[in-house]
């Protein structure tokens, strides 16, 4: 099984502010890392996508180790088959889905918050 | 557009993690959040299995797998995030080599103490074992059995487990492996304010202006809590960071004011920082006056060796440790006038310089100052009165159960305060703050407990240590150790522990999801249901209680310790247990077996099964007929209510992500002992450490004493022993994740550059760490995250394949008999 997973997670990257454009460039350089926010206070939200876990551990100790690094926290983990990855989701069925409390039971926050504002 | 479920997937981790940090996503992806239903999976709460910080998770389960975790964002504790133990949480239920029937030792069909495992049924390991606990009953009477148990039990098993030993077998030898962890902050809390567990909260760390590290290395122990102060650090500028330890090590990233010190000569700190607020003006006279009372406490305690040892027959005030006398105000402070900055840095290394930044935090009425400390502090060998110096610097300030002003000890454990200090299951302890030794308090656990008048046992049973030292000595005969590993995280391995396991009178039974070593050493396994393969709770460090629903069920044949605790007392019956005169006295109690006196007793059976949840399984509660965890907890609950220990309906546990005792008209408690916040202060009364009777704390006058072992000529350095970010404690879960495995494989000998040259050592060589009392083969590292100073070595006690508590001292602080794992003298030598 494990060859045929693929682990998704997304960590924040806390690090000094005065530093912040040095550390984005090196996240930038990162295989298997995306940068998919950031903010100007030396935040930064980081998704990774790779085969094993092993991967995704190397590189929170690869950014821990960034001089200007304060702290890297984890934040969500899922792994998914790989043939999986690939489907097509409609996503109106899937909106529907996610309002019907009774199949799925979500422990995000129910009031809106300043990500889905939007 | 179209979209692939990575889309959705990447999307969704995005958004968490955006919403956590207060980060906005471009719309395009932010809207993806409404398609994470696509994923098709069942979210469901439960608090982490790790450390004390108690973080709440969200467990997603997928044809009863466990398959995704992320951190709660409805939990206030860790507002989404999770640390990278939490992060691989749903992997340790997953070993290869999880355990799925009981084992036992064997030789041609029978048990043999020298047999190899063998798989037997769950019958046959409760028929074997119940033989031999009736056989030593009958033989030595109460104190020759044992139990030792965990701040990692459920509330609920805690809660059966102490019921078990002391109402059942009348037997007070139980102890938890927080003994090992919180055992001096138990003792400080109950000397300083006559009650236990933090006066603060986290909420703390989003009030302060100054957070000072004692020992402590939060950055990879409390992850999370770190991230909050990095976070108020990196977002405030005014806050200050001080962080002292005996070496440098990843907090020391964030610190302003970095202190390296001299193992045991935090207590010359704490001392010289009390000097410097009494002589600079800085005590604030009101509140001391009206709420602080000054005791001097004997010193010469000796080190809570065995009585043979030199230094016990040496120790002047070891039979009465915990002893002190009534001072005053100027007698504290001529006791602490010799604690000068000059002598304070010639003694702990730290620049004096840096000692009077510190002091300062705490001496200026405008700076808000949270003390935070763990295992440097309590696993100490006066771990009590490094307790009770932290308290008297708060104390004289009046820094004290504020938003942001406090002394907060943290913990190690996910419910060492739940289950193990708030249900006292310690050697002394009963429910709720009271002892086995005060007759009152044993009279209203009687009643509570419907039990026989005069039953319970007063005299308090051993202690982690002291068990074993009785299982070597024989006189403890049979034990039972459930969710802890203490044949690697006990001290003195070799001489004082795997004896007694091995002593052919002895019979040993291990409950454990994995065959650790402690498994390996004992003598019969049980396979444990762990983390959320049963409905359980936790208490956590800021007196928060979480609970939690079984979302997946145990592999094979693995039971819940709860399981195994209730159905074993089934074997029992009163007449075979309990004194012949008190049964004659209760004759309704004759022929009864010990589960229907403790279990089926019109309290704990009292919620039938149509109370559980519809859609969580429940093993417990469906094999014995009855809502378990309810009846267990409900019970428990009337011990601490309309005490200072308020908890709310078990129900509400399971809407909420936890709430802070006392919780009382529905309200949960942040700061205890000031007005306003905690219901239980009178009205203009500003504050009242109703703990003690005159609703006044203590400030103690105590001397620094030097440990039990230092460096010498021959065994030159300091060990210190501790954990690593990757992996909890022993290792037996986070070293089955191969992730975390493949991070951190093996322990290390960090040292500093010059030692290893000295030595002829390069980075990676092979070394032996030798000390008096054993040692093991490590290699060194002179470059990794902790950078020791010189003439001191740390050792993680992960690996059980480099077992270094071979190598560490036995010595205890006397009054909480909590072993000192950071300090004694080694020597590191070329392998």
């Amino acid at each position: 099984m494990k060859q045929d997973t693929s682990h998704i997670s997304s960590f924040i990257v806390y690090c000094r502010p005065e530093k912040q454009h040095v550390i984005e460039a090196s996240l930038k350089t990162m295989a298997q890392l995306e940068i998919h926010g950031a903010n100007d206070n030396g935040k930064f939200v980081v998704v990774t996508e790779a085969p094993h876990q092993g991967v995704i551990l190397d590189r929170i100790e690869q950014v821990t180790a960034l001089e200007g690094v304060i702290d890297v926290s984890m934040v969500y983990h899922q792994m998914m088959p790989m043939d999986e990855l690939g489907d097509e989701i409609n996503e109106q069925g899937a909106a529907e889905l996610m309002t019907s409390k009774e199949h799925v039971q979500f422990c995000e926050s129910d009031a809106p918050n300043a990500a889905n504002q939007h | 557009m179209k979209l692939t479920r990575r889309d959705v997937i990447k999307a969704q981790a995005a958004t968490v993690a955006a919403s956590v940090a207060g980060i906005s996503l471009p719309a395009s992806a932010s809207n993806l959040i409404t398609s994470s239903a696509a994923n098709e999976l069942t979210w469901s709460k439960a608090p982490c299995r790790f450390c004390g910080t108690g973080c709440g998770i969200s467990v997603a389960t997928k044809n009863g797998k466990v398959v995704a975790t992320h951190g709660d964002v409805k939990a206030e504790v860790n507002k989404g995030l999770s640390c990278v133990k939490g992060y691989f949480l749903s992997k340790i239920l997953y070993g290869k080599d999880r355990l799925t029937q009981p084992l036992l030792r064997k030789k041609h069909g029978v048990y043999h103490k020298e047999g190899e495992f063998t798989p037997v049924s769950w019958d046959e390991a409760f028929d074997i074992m119940a033989e031999k606990w009736k056989t030593t009953l009958k033989a030595k009477g109460p104190t020759g059995i044992g139990m030792f148990g965990s701040g990692q039990w459920t509330v609920h098993e805690g809660y059966a487990a102490v019921k078990l030993m002391k109402a059942g077998f009348l037997s007070n030898n139980i102890d938890p492996n927080a003994r090992h962890c919180m055992a001096s902050a138990v003792g400080g809390f109950m000397r300083t304010f006559g009650i236990d567990e933090p006066m603060g909260c986290y909420d703390d760390f989003e009030n302060s202006d100054a957070f000072v590290l004692w020992g402590s290395n939060m950055a990879e122990m409390h992850p999370i809590l770190w991230t909050r102060i990095a976070d108020r650090r990196l977002s405030h500028p005014n806050v200050k960071v001080a962080v002292l330890s005996t070496y440098r090590h990843r907090s020391f990233d964030l610190a302003d004011i970095p202190g390296i010190f001299t193992p045991q000569t935090d207590m010359v700190l704490l001392n010289a920082i009390a000097n410097y607020i009494i002589e600079s003006g800085s005590v604030n006279q009101d509140f001391i006056n009206k709420h602080v009372n000054f005791r001097e406490g004997v010193t010469d305690i000796g080190y809570g060796l065995r009585p043979t040892h030199e230094l016990e027959k040496k120790a002047k005030n070891a039979h009465k440790a915990g002893a002190s006398s009534p001072i005053d105000f100027e007698a504290f402070a001529k006791f602490v006038k010799p604690y000068t900055f000059e002598y304070a840095e010639k003694m702990s290394g730290v620049p004096a310089a840096n000692i009077e930044k510190i002091a300062k935090l705490y001496a200026d009425p405008n700076t808000k100052v949270m003390s935070l400390w763990t295992m440097g502090a309590n696993q100490h060998t006066r771990g009590v009165w490094t307790n009770n110096l932290l308290y008297n610097i708060h104390l004289l300030t009046g820094k004290i159960s504020q938003p942001g002003n406090g002394p907060f000890s943290l913990t190690g454990q996910p419910s060492a305060c739940g289950t193990a200090r708030e249900v006292g299951t310690f050697s002394h302890r009963l429910p709720a703050d009271m002892v086995v030794k005060n007759p009152k308090h044993r009279a209203l656990s009687e009643e509570i407990w419907k039990l026989p008048k005069g039953i319970l046992n007063g005299k308090p049973g051993a202690h982690a240590v002291q068990q074993s030292r009785d299982l070597k000595d024989g006189k403890i005969n049979v034990y039972w150790l459930q969710v802890n590993n203490n044949m690697q995280a006990g001290p003195n391995i070799n001489e004082e522990m795997l004896p007694g396991y091995r002593n052919p009178d002895n019979f040993i039974v291990c409950s454990d999801p994995y065959p650790t070593v402690t498994a390996e050493a004992s003598d019969l396994i049980l396979p444990t249901a762990m983390w959320v393969e049963k409905e359980g709770a936790y208490g956590n460090a800021e007196r928060r209680t979480q609970a939690w629903y079984q979302l997946v069920n145990a592999p094979g044949e693995a039971r819940s310790d709860l399981w195994q605790l209730m159905e074993f007392s089934k074997r029992f019956t009163t007449d075979e247990v309990w004194p012949a005169d008190v049964l004659a006295n209760n004759p309704a109690y004759k022929g009864k077996t010990l589960f229907e006196v403790l279990f089926k007793n019109g309290q704990v059976d009292k919620f039938p099964l149509s109370q559980i949840s519809p859609d969580y399984e429940n093993f417990e509660s469906k094999d014995f007929g009855f809502y378990v965890q309810k009846g267990l907890f409900e019970e428990y609950a009337t011990f601490g209510r309309g005490h200072g220990h308020d908890l709310a309906p078990y129900d509400r546990y399971h809407k909420e992500r936890g709430l802070r005792w006392p919780v009382v008209d529905g309200k949960e408690t942040q700061w205890r002992f000031i007005e306003g916040s905690d219901p239980y202060v009178k009205p203009g009364t500003g504050y009242q450490f109703y703990g003690k009777g005159d609703n006044k704390a203590v400030i103690f006058a105590l001397p620094y004493e030097p440990p039990a072992e230092s460096p010498d000529a021959e065994y030159d350095m300091w060990l210190s022993t501790g954990r690593v970010l990757e992996h909890w404690h022993t290792g037996s879960m986070t070293q089955r994740v191969p992730e975390l495995y493949k991070a951190v494989p093996d322990a290390m000998c960090f040292m500093h550059p010059d030692d290893a040259k000295k030595r002829g050592l390069r980075r990676g060589d092979e070394v032996r760490v030798v000390s008096r009392r054993g040692e093991i083969k490590t290699r060194v590292e002179t470059r990794g995250r902790n950078k020791p100073p010189v003439g001191l070595v740390f050792v993680p006690f992960f690996d059980a394949t480099q077992l270094i508590n071979k190598v560490c001292l036995d010595a205890t602080d006397p009054i909480s008999k909590q072993t000192d794992y950071k300090k004694c003298a080694v020597k590191i030598i070329k392998a």
